[in-house]
Parts: C-alpha cells; sequence; structure tokens
C-alpha cells in the first residue's frame, strides 16, 4: 500500500485554515470515514479574521453585572449575536455592549474599570464559522 | 371601666411627627362637638399655610401631610399651637341625612357582646343607638367611612384586641367613644352591630365621598334580627 | 400592547397613588417601591408617576403583541425575555410576539414592569393607581388576570442598543442577609411605652411574617407595652407608621393602610426607607435604626437626588443616540 500524499494533506491543510475549520469529517458510507482536526493554535494562527467589538459609548467598563455572581463572559466562551458582553457605567446607569455575531471570545482588550471612550476596542471575538 | 376610657391623658405630645411624612395635632380636649368644631374651624386656616399639602381632619385631633418636609418643625408646632388657641367652635355649616338600620344577625354579629358587656338588653341598646342625631366628625379610614359623634356613653365598649379579617360593606360599628358606618368590605377591630344600605363613596362624584365633616345624621331601625 | 399570560396574585397597576384624598379616606396606596416606579420609568424617559405593573412576589408571564420599550425594575426576579435572562433595573425594545417572564425571585418582593409612556389607564381621582379596598382605579380596581390586555401611551421610545439600566440601591444590612435595617422616627406615643419595650423596639430583629401585604406587614415577636393603657381618638395613619394594637408586637403600616387608625404609635419608618421596607419578605427581618428629623429629610434628599441623577444620565444617553439617528 503507497504512503499518502503529503501536498493533497497539506492543500487540505491549507483549505481548512483558510475555511476557518477546526476538523474535517469525511464520511462514504458505513465503516468509511475519517477525521482530520487541526490543534487549536489560538487567535493568530486560525486564518478567519477576528472581529474586534467597538465601544459603543463612554463609560466604565465592567465584565458583570452589579448583582450578579458572575462576569457575563469569559475568553473561550460562546457568545450569540446580539448577546451582552459587557457593561459600560456612566455614573449609576448602565448600557450595553453586544456581540455584533455569533462566536467564540478570544480576548478581553480592556481592564475591568477602565475609563472607556467611543470605539475603543474591547473584545476580539472569533465569528463561529458557517 | 372608666379608667380604661378617659380622656385624653396629657402625656400625649399635642404635636408629634410621622416621619418626614406628616404631623398629628393632639390638642388636650374632651370628646363633645364644641371640640370638633374648633379642630374643623384650624383646620379651614391650615390648608394655605406652607408647606401643608393635605389638613386631615381625625376625631379632635388633625393630621397635616406636608407637600415637603418643613425646614422647622417646631417653629410649625408652636404656630399651629397659638392658632389653635386663637381658634374658637366655629358652627358647622353641613346637610342632614336620615339612613334605615338592619340591626343584629349577620350584619351585627356583635350586637349580643355589646348588651352583655353593657349590660343592657338588645332592645335598649337599638334604642340608645338610634337616639341621638350623629355628627359626622371626621372621614378616613377607608373611602367614605365616617366617624360620628354623638354615641350615649352607655354604649361604650373597648376595642376589640383581635381585629376581625373582614367586615361587610355597611356594616355600623362601636369601639370606645366612636361609631361609624363601614363605606366597604374590609377588617376592623370595633364591634359590629347593624347594616346600613347606603353608597358612602363614589369615585367618579367630586368630591368622592358622600358625607363631610359637619354633616348630620339619624338611624332608625328598620329591622332587628334576633 | 401586551397580553397577560399567567399572573398569580394581586398584581396590580400602580402610580405614585392618591394625594390629596386623605380627607375622602383613600390611602395613598400606589407603588410599595416608589423608588423602582421612579427608576423604571426613568429608563424609559417616562413622567415620574407613570403607571407600572406591580408584581408581588409570584411568577407572572406576559406577551408582547406589539414592538414595545418596556423596563424591569424593583426585585431580582430573574427575567428573561423569551428565555434569555434581563438584567435587574433595565430597560430594553420587544419586538412583537416575544414573551417576558418573571419567576425565581432571588432579592426582593414586588417587581414592577414599566412600559413607554406607562400604562393606558384611566385616571381615577388623578391617579392610575388600584385601589384594591374601594374597587376602583387601575385595570377596573382589580388584579391582574389571564387574558388582560394592556395598552402603553407610547409604543416606543429612544434606547440603547442592548438596552440600558441602573445600579440597584443596596439594602441597609445590619447583622446577618436576612436583616435589613430601615430607619425610624419615634411617634407621637413612643414615651408611653416601657423603657423595656423601646429597648426591644430598637435591639431586636424582627421577622416579618406571612401576614404581610400592601396594607402592612406584622412583625413577629415580643409584645411591647405600655406604661399606661389608653383608648386613642382615631387619628391620621400615612404609610410607614408603625402601630402597637393592644401592647402586642408592631405592625407596619403600609401602601394600602387605612388612612386613620386609633392604635398606639411607637415610631415611623422614614419615607427614604419605605421602598426597602417594602422588598423586605417573609423569612427576613426587619431592624429599626432610630434617626432624628435631620436625618430623615437627609435620607429623603439623598434618594431624591440619586433619582435625579440616574434620569439625568438617563436622559442625556437617549438624546446623543436621537441626535445620532
Amino acid at each position: 500500500m503507497s504512503k499518502p500524499d503529503t501536498e493533497q494533506l497539506d492543500r487540505l491543510i491549507e483549505w481548512m485554515r483558510e475555511g476557518g475549520f477546526q476538523r474535517l469529517t469525511y464520511s462514504k458510507g458505513k465503516g468509511k470515514s475519517i477525521t482530520l482536526a487541526l490543534p487549536d493554535t489560538g487567535g493568530a494562527a486560525v486564518a478567519r479574521p477576528l472581529r474586534t467589538i467597538l465601544s459603543p459609548g463612554m463609560g466604565i467598563f465592567t465584565l458583570r453585572h452589579p448583582v450578579a455572581a458572575a462576569p457575563y463572559v469569559g475568553v473561550g466562551q460562546k457568545v450569540a449575536a446580539g448577546e451582552v458582553v459587557a457593561l459600560l457605567a456612566v455614573g449609576p446607569v448602565l448600557t450595553a455592549v453586544e456581540s455584533p455575531c455569533d462566536g467564540v471570545v478570544r480576548r478581553v482588550l480592556a481592564e475591568e474599570g477602565a475609563v472607556i471612550g467611543y470605539e475603543d476596542p474591547l473584545f476580539e471575538i472569533e465569528p463561529a464559522g458557517v | 371601666m372608666t379608667a380604661m376610657l378617659a380622656p385624653e391623658p396629657l402625656e400625649i405630645p399635642q404635636f408629634s411627627l410621622l416621619g418626614t411624612t406628616a404631623a398629628i395635632f393632639t390638642p388636650s380636649v374632651s370628646f363633645d362637638l364644641p371640640a370638633q368644631q374648633r379642630i374643623l374651624a384650624l383646620s379651614a386656616i391650615l390648608a394655605d399655610w406652607p408647606d401643608i399639602g393635605e389638613v386631615v381632619p381625625g376625631v379632635t385631633n388633625l393630621m397635616l401631610v406636608f407637600s415637603r418636609p418643613p425646614a422647622d418643625p417646631d417653629a410649625l408646632a408652636r404656630r399651629l399651637a397659638a392658632a389653635w388657641n386663637d381658634t374658637g367652635p366655629a358652627a358647622l355649616a353641613g346637610r342632614h341625612f336620615e339612613m334605615s338600620v338592619v340591626y343584629g344577625g349577620d350584619g351585627g354579629p356583635h350586637l349580643d357582646d355589646v348588651a352583655t358587656h353593657t349590660g343592657l338588653s338588645v332592645d335598649d341598646v337599638i334604642a340608645i343607638h338610634t337616639a341621638p342625631v350623629y355628627t359626622v366628625f371626621a372621614i378616613g379610614s377607608h373611602p367614605g367611612y365616617c366617624y360620628l359623634g354623638g354615641l350615649d356613653p352607655r354604649l361604650f365598649v373597648p376595642r376589640r384586641d383581635i381585629p376581625l379579617l373582614s367586615i361587610p360593606k355597611g356594616s355600623f360599628s362601636v369601639a370606645g367613644m366612636q361609631t361609624g358606618v363601614a363605606a366597604s368590605a374590609g377588617p376592623s377591630g370595633w364591634h359590629t352591630i347593624g347594616l346600613v344600605d347606603t353608597e358612602f363613596f363614589d369615585a367618579t362624584r367630586t368630591p368622592p365621598s358622600l358625607l363631610r365633616p359637619g354633616d348630620t345624621i339619624r338611624f332608625f331601625a328598620e329591622r332587628v334580627i334576633r | 400592547m401586551i397580553t397577560v399570560l399567567s399572573a398569580h396574585g394581586p398584581v396590580t397597576i400602580q402610580d405614585r397613588g392618591w394625594i390629596g384624598y386623605y380627607r375622602d379616606g383613600v390611602s395613598r396606596s400606589g407603588a410599595m417601591d416608589r423608588l423602582a416606579l421612579a427608576l423604571g420609568n426613568a429608563l424609559l424617559g417616562n413622567a415620574p408617576d407613570a403607571a407600572c405593573i406591580e408584581v408581588p412576589l409570584t411568577p407572572l408571564r406576559l406577551r408582547f403583541d406589539t414592538d414595545l420599550a418596556f423596563a424591569i425594575a424593583g426585585a431580582d426576579c430573574g427575567a428573561t425575555l423569551d428565555g434569555k435572562a434581563l438584567s435587574p433595573y433595565w430597560a430594553t425594545t420587544a419586538r412583537a410576539g416575544q414573551v417576558l417572564s418573571l419567576g425565581k425571585v432571588r432579592w426582593g418582593s414586588f417587581a414592577y414592569v414599566a412600559l413607554a409612556g406607562g400604562i393606558d389607564v384611566p385616571s381615577v381621582l388623578g391617579a392610575r393607581s388600584t385601589h384594591l379596598r374601594g374597587g376602583f382605579g387601575g385595570l377596573e380596581g382589580r388584579p391582574l388576570r389571564t387574558g388582560d390586555t394592556l395598552r402603553s401611551l407610547r409604543s416606543e421610545t429612544v434606547l440603547p442598543r442592548g438596552g440600558i439600566g441602573t445600579l440597584p440601591l443596596p439594602p441597609l444590612r445590619s447583622g446577618d442577609d436576612d436583616t435589613i435595617g430601615v430607619r425610624v422616627l419615634p411617634a407621637g406615643e413612643y414615651e408611653l411605652f416601657t423603657a423595656a419595650a423601646r429597648t426591644m423596639l430598637w435591639q431586636l430583629a424582627w421577622p416579618v411574617s406571612r401576614q404581610s401585604n400592601r396594607t402592612g406587614y406584622r412583625l413577629d415577636g415580643p409584645p411591647l407595652p405600655m406604661s399606661t393603657r389608653m383608648e386613642m381618638r382615631s387619628h391620621g395613619v400615612v404609610p410607614g407608621t408603625i402601630q402597637v394594637p393592644g401592647g402586642g408586637p408592631p405592625i407596619i403600616q403600609l401602601a394600602d393602610a387605612a388612612t386613620m387608625g386609633g392604635y398606639p404609635k411607637i415610631g415611623a419608618i422614614i419615607e427614604a426607607d419605605l421602598w426597602r421596607t417594602a422588598q423586605v419578605r417573609y423569612g427576613q427581618k426587619l431592624k429599626f435604626i432610630e434617626v432624628d428629623y435631620a436625618g430623615a429629610v437627609a435620607a429623603l434628599n439623598e434618594l431624591e437626588a440619586y433619582i435625579a441623577e440616574c434620569t439625568a444620565v438617563i436622559d442625556s444617553t437617549r438624546r446623543a443616540l436621537a441626535r445620532a439617528a
């Protein structure tokens, strides 16, 4: 039996990275399937561009509602389009920062308690694949 | 019995606060018509004073509901005391009403209690209760409820320590030196002796209550359920 | 427009209540938590006294039949919109068909749902509150039922994307988590209670009994004896008044309290802490903290300043959005 063509494998890896796929499963009937998985290399290695959530306004950045036990999100957490990921506080008034798309939180770019200006970068989201 | 029902002891302060919301004025007076006439005359004057949102006559007392908390309540107390001293009983311009009562039965569950407590027969209780022309001293407690003066001292009984959860609309009750008619169903700490069939409150009317302090009422026994 | 899908207990329409009708025997009534009413309305740019839905400690489901801006305030009751969690004290816009569900209470006793412009029900004697005893006001003078529909005076309001909220004010903790402090001014008959009674008033943590509702909260605990037995003549009562009938444990008169009573009064909870009192529930305790008149006025000014600050920031945020649009 001949060795698999590594050039084909290289092309397959490149194709997967471009498409932002982590895993590829090829199946042709019962018993004939194969799954290829790329290692999870985090931010820079993923081919699909990250989206940066920019602040919709001004205020003090907080990842947690004052009476909530837990923060809205953490790194690696899935979010849905429109979901609240953080709050901006101006005195006693809170406005929400929403995720623009479905995806996974990859980085938190602002510090808890920092004073944030309009369009300051807050999060990096890896948008969900198609 | 008389020790419990003595006129207001002198130790109740004449002027006291209910938080920042209101003040209560409790002069040391007898429970009689001239005292209430003075109270009603004073209440007419106070309506224009600063920080006073509403003046609410009680039974020989007044509540001043603040529109906003006064800066100096002590000054208000002094001014009020002075105004009271200068106020004599004014004749009341009220209307007269005649109302029928069904005594006893389910509408008057405590008629026998009152008879027992006073040592009078039920018929005597009713005769004494319907004899006077009552004066409306105050409106309050619930919408349209009237506090009446003129109850014969022979019918004085203390309030019930454990109030009833609900007595029906129209319930005619006595307690202490007071008597009055419920304008709607609700709890009561008084002794209920009969039922009156009159609309005492209509939210669509101006003013919504039928009666005003100064009005007079004569009751007659339409029926007695034994 | 909204439809009530399910309601339990006395869910009623309330605004600030009746002013100027004590002389007709009409209690002030209105929202038990007036801070929640004020902030719920402020979040939507409503008039501060617009009518809201008051929800006691019970589940409630409402469906939005049209797109509508709304706010929740008061108790933290695990509110969700189509299953998605809402923060407490939050305003956002619902789309037609979405369902607001209030259920598991984490804190508090009364939640409020405000709608853009306020609930559209007739004003009776100058207020849109519900007078349960009198059977008037609000929606036909009664609690809301499954199937009821309610209109709001506006449908939309300018809100930031994702909504807008306010910081909940903390309760005054006194001792453990379940003991809430409220400030009290001694009342007329205070000195006529025994020294032991006065000491107990301030030192004990008073459990709120099950017999507690909009009319008043009965407290469990020892009787507070007076030095002399007395029969008082009927006199005015306002929300916050702490009565002691027959030398028993205290009763706190609240929103729907009778406007007159004859029981001795040992104190009055200050207006600024009535909202805190309202949010204490069965199983928790009240601790009375003595203040003087100046302290009570300062507390009220502080509360009003907080509401004014929230309103100003909310309004400027909404104006900036409206200009950018």
